[in-house]
C-alpha cells in the first residue's frame, strides 16, 4: 500500500498538470467573443424592450401594475448581464466592450428600477425612454465592435 | 341542425384550446428573432396535429378506446411503461409551466401581490373549476375564453405587415449562416409546440367521455373538429409571429418573458388590447393546464386499468378516485415545482423540446391501429391519412433526435 500511493501520485500529477495548463491556455473560465456578444445582445434587447415599455408608460397607455412588473423583469435581465460581464474575466481584446456593457447594464437597471418605483410618473417615463434608447444604441455599437 | 351546432362548438373549443404557453412563447420568439421566416413551420405543425388528432378521434369512436389504452395494447407492457413514464414527466413539466404562466399573467394586474401567492391562487382556482364543472363545461369555458386571443389576429392586421413578405414566409427554406442552429431550434420548437402529446391524449379521451358513436355521425364531427379547429388555431400562431415580426424583430428585442407577448397587444391597442390578451392568455393557458393534468390522469388510469372520466359532475369523482387523485396530484406537484422559483418560460421551452423526444412513441401505435383493419374495419386509414401519418412519423423521429442537441447547443435559443 505504501508503495502504491507515490506511484499513483506520479501518474496522476502530470495528467492534472496537463489539464490545468490546457484549461489556462485555452482561456477556460473566461468569456470568449461569443459569450460577450450574447450578453451585449441581451442588453440591447432589454434596453430596447424597456424603451418600448416606458414609452407606453409615458403616454399612460398601460396599467401601472403592468409597467411595474415589466420594468422589474427587464431590470433584472439587464443587471444579470452587467454582472456577468463584470464578474467573469474576458479573453484579450474584449475587455473594453465588456466594461462598456457592464456600464450600460447597470445604468439600464437603475433607470428601470426608478420607473418600477413610480410607474405612474409620465415625465420620468419620458426621460427613461429617451435614455434607454441611447443605451440600446450603445449596446448595439459595443456588440458591433467585437 | 344539432349536428352543425355540435361541430361549430367543437371547432371553437379546439381552436381556443390549441394555443397554450408553448405557442405563446415559441411563436413570439420565432417572430422576434427571424421575422416572417419561420411562418412555414406553423402549417407543418398544424397539419401534423390535425392528422393525428383525426386518427385518435376515429380510433376512439370505432374501438371505444382512447390513445393510452391503444399504446399499451399495441406496444406491450414494457414499452408502454416507458411511454407512460416519459409522458408523465412531460405532463408534469407542462402543467408546471402552465400554472406558472397563469401566475405570470395575473402579475400584469396584481404586481404587488407576491408571486407565490398568485401561484397558489392560480392552482386553487383551476382545481376548483375542474372539480365543479363537467367535462363539456371545462372544455368550452376554457376554449371560448381562449378565443379572446383573437386580439392578436386583429393586431396582426392592424399593424399592416408587408403581406408579400408574410406570404414568402410560408415557403420553407434552409437557413444558413451564424444563426443556423437557432433558426432550427425555433423551427423545431414551433412544430413541437403544435404537436405536444397531451393534446391527443386529451382529445381521444374526450371522444370516449362524450360517447362519440359512428352511427350518430360523430366521425364527421371528429373530422371537422380536427381539420378546422386546429387549422384556425394555426391562424392564432401565425398572428403571434406576425405581431412579433412587426414590433420586435426590427428593433432587436429577443423575448424571454410572457410579458413581451402581452406587450405586442398592448402597444397595438393600448389598455383594451392588454386586457383582452391577458384574459385570453389566462383561459388558453388555464385550459392547457387542465388538458395537461387530465392527459396525465387519463394515461395513469388507462395504463393501470382504473375507472376514469369527468363526464358527470363532481359527485362522479367518487367513482373514479384514482383518476381524480392523479389530476390533483399533478397540480400539486406542479405547484411545488413552481414554488422553488423555477422560471415558467424556461420550463415551457424544456417541456416542449422534451415532448418531442416522446412524440414517436405516442404517435406510432396510433398510426398502427388506425391502419389496422382488424380494429378499424372499413374505417381504416385511407391513402391520404396513411401518407401523412407515415411522413409525420418520419419527421417526428428526425426531430426527436435533433431536439435535445439543439436545445443545449443554442442555450435554449439564446445563442
Amino acid at each position: 500500500m505504501g508503495r502504491d500511493r507515490p506511484l499513483a501520485f506520479t501518474r496522476v500529477a502530470p495528467i492534472a498538470c496537463v489539464v490545468l495548463a490546457t484549461a489556462a491556455l485555452t482561456g477556460c473560465g473566461r468569456l470568449d467573443k461569443d459569450a460577450v456578444s450574447t450578453e451585449l445582445k441581451t442588453l440591447q434587447s432589454a434596453t430596447t424592450e424597456g424603451m418600448l415599455v416606458s414609452g407606453q408608460a409615458a403616454r399612460s397607455r398601460a396599467p401601472a401594475d403592468f409597467i411595474e412588473i415589466r420594468t422589474a423583469e427587464l431590470s433584472k435581465q439587464a443587471k444579470n448581464s452587467a454582472d456577468a460581464l463584470a464578474e467573469t474575466p474576458t479573453e484579450s481584446g474584449l475587455q473594453e466592450a465588456a466594461s462598456r456593457g457592464n456600464q450600460i447594464g447597470n445604468r439600464a437597471s437603475e433607470l428601470l428600477d426608478s420607473l418600477h418605483s413610480d410607474p405612474g410618473n409620465s415625465d420620468l417615463a419620458t426621460n427613461v425612454t429617451r435614455e434607454l434608447g441611447a443605451l440600446s444604441g450603445d449596446a448595439e455599437k459595443a456588440e458591433a465592435s467585437l | 341542425m344539432k349536428k352543425v351546432l355540435q361541430i361549430a362548438l367543437g371547432v371553437v373549443a379546439a381552436l381556443g384550446g390549441f394555443v397554450d404557453i408553448g405557442e405563446l412563447v415559441f411563436n413570439t420568439q420565432a417572430g422576434a428573432e427571424f421575422g416572417y421566416q419561420l411562418l412555414w413551420t406553423v402549417p407543418v405543425g398544424v397539419i401534423g396535429i390535425a392528422t393525428y388528432a383525426e386518427m385518435c378521434g376515429r380510433v376512439a369512436t370505432i374501438t371505444k378506446r382512447p390513445v393510452f389504452d391503444v399504446v399499451r395494447q399495441r406496444l406491450g407492457f414494457g414499452p408502454g411503461l416507458v411511454t407512460l413514464i416519459a409522458s408523465e414527466a412531460i405532463n408534469i413539466l407542462t402543467v408546471t409551466a402552465e400554472v406558472g404562466g397563469i401566475a405570470l399573467v395575473m402579475q400584469f394586474y396584481f404586481a404587488d401581490i407576491p408571486f407565490r401567492v398568485l401561484l397558489l391562487i392560480a392552482a386553487v382556482v383551476i382545481m376548483f373549476v375542474v372539480w365543479v364543472l363537467p367535462f363539456e363545461g371545462i372544455e368550452r369555458i376554457f376554449g371560448y375564453g381562449g378565443l379572446l386571443l383573437i386580439v392578436y389576429i386583429a393586431a396582426a392586421v392592424h399593424l399592416h405587415p408587408d403581406w408579400g413578405d408574410v406570404a414568402s414566409g410560408f415557403v420553407p427554406h434552409w437557413q444558413t449562416g451564424e444563426d443556423t442552429l437557432i433558426y432550427w431550434y425555433f423551427a423545431v420548437g414551433v412544430i413541437a409546440a403544435a404537436l405536444v402529446p397531451y393534446e391527443v391524449y386529451f382529445y381521444s379521451s374526450g371522444a370516449v367521455e362524450e360517447g362519440w358513436d359512428e352511427s350518430q355521425g360523430d366521425l364527421a364531427v371528429n373530422k371537422a373538429n380536427a381539420l378546422f379547429g386546429f387549422a384556425l388555431g394555426g391562424v392564432f400562431s401565425v398572428a403571434l409571429i406576425i405581431v412579433a415580426a412587426v414590433l420586435f424583430h426590427p428593433v432587436g428585442v429577443s423575448p424571454d418573458f410572457l410579458g413581451t407577448t402581452a406587450l405586442g397587444a398592448q402597444i397595438t391597442f393600448g389598455q383594451t388590447g392588454l386586457l383582452l390578451a391577458a384574459l385570453g392568455m389566462m383561459f388558453a393557458i388555464g385550459g392547457a393546464a387542465v388538458e395537461g393534468s387530465f392527459a396525465g390522469a387519463y394515461a395513469f388510469a388507462q395504463f393501470l386499468g382504473w375507472e376514469w372520466g369527468k363526464s358527470r359532475k363532481a359527485k362522479h369523482s367518487k367513482k373514479t378516485p384514482g383518476f381524480t387523485s392523479a389530476w390533483m396530484l399533478l397540480f400539486v406537484l406542479a405547484f411545488i415545482i413552481d414554488l422553488t422559483g423555477a422560471n415558467p418560460v424556461l420550463i415551457t421551452e424544456y417541456a416542449v423540446v422534451m415532448a418531442v423526444v416522446a412524440l414517436p412513441l405516442t404517435y406510432l401505435p396510433i398510426l398502427l391501429i388506425a391502419r389496422d383493419e382488424r380494429y378499424m374495419g372499413e374505417r381504416v386509414n385511407g391513402r391520404l391519412a396513411n401518407t401523412l401519418g407515415i411522413f409525420y412519423l418520419g419527421l417526428l423521429t428526425v426531430v426527436s433526435v435533433v431536439a435535445l442537441p439543439l436545445l443545449f447547443a443554442t442555450n435554449h435559443g439564446s445563442g
